[in-house]
């Protein structure tokens, strides 16, 4: 007697996806519905979803390369120069820096473990950990602003690029 | 795609940056760029073409060190 009342309340593995049949049937019901579910972080829409570049020369000072304000995510950077160690960049993700440091030959770039998030504006991004750089192989997410500044040690070229994404 | 010469201001561009495609900076006071279609566009803007923001670009990208 207990054995039906355990299969009638459990099912089978079998039973059709139902919200008020067995157990297994309201399990399948649930999976359906996660299914079709939409992602909570949107695809990019139109011009909300971008990549894009900046140069500059024979500046010394920083010049904004980017400046949006807005929900997202950082997908990708790279700051790249025409000679060692000339181009800055500078990461500010809702008013806070996230990264300010110094480029390193043929250009580091995020996400990969060689973009060190360093601070101080001067050590080299693509430094050892020591130097007191963090690795982040993760989006970076921003909750109302991106900015991103670019300066040239020298008067060289130095370019950045970036990819974003809004929802 | 459009292409202008725009103003700096303090080292910041007077554009909408959602709409910056590329941007070439050659001097503390005006940019090249590439805007995407939709930007809002002043009157005081130079037009320009691909192939002169091209030539900037290349030549910002052979800078002697």
């Amino acid at each position: 007697m207990a054995d039906i009342v355990v299969y009638d309340t459990v099912g089978a593995p079998e039973d059709t996806a139902s919200a008020t049949g067995s157990l297994h049937a309201k399990v399948a019901d649930v999976k359906d519905q996660l299914d079709v579910l939409p992602s909570t972080r949107q695809a990019p829409r139109g011009v909300q979803g971008a990549a894009g570049s900046f140069y500059t020369g024979n500046n010394s000072a920083y010049q904004t390369a980017l400046n949006i304000t807005g929900k997202g995510k950082l997908v990708g950077l790279k700051l790249g120069d025409t000679a060692s160690d000339h181009g800055f960049v500078k990461v500010t993700v809702d008013g806070t820096v996230i990264s300010s440091g110094r480029g390193y030959n043929s250009g580091p770039h995020y996400p990969t473990p060689e973009w060190m998030f360093v601070t101080d504006g001067t050590t080299l991004i693509y430094d050892t950990i020591a130097n007191g750089g963090t690795p982040i192989n993760a989006a970076i997410s921003f909750k109302t602003s991106l900015k991103i500044e670019l300066k040239v040690f020298a008067g060289i070229g130095v370019y950045v690029y970036w990819q974003y994404e809004l929802e | 795609m459009n292409y202008f010469i725009v103003p700096v201001n303090d080292g910041v561009l007077d554009i909408d940056y959602l709409y910056l495609q590329e941007g070439v900076q050659n001097s503390e006071t005006e940019c090249y760029v590439k805007l995407k279609s939709g930007a809002y566009v002043r009157e005081s803007w130079q037009s320009i073409t691909e192939e002169q923001f091209n030539i900037i670009k290349e030549n910002l990208l052979n800078l002697p060190e």
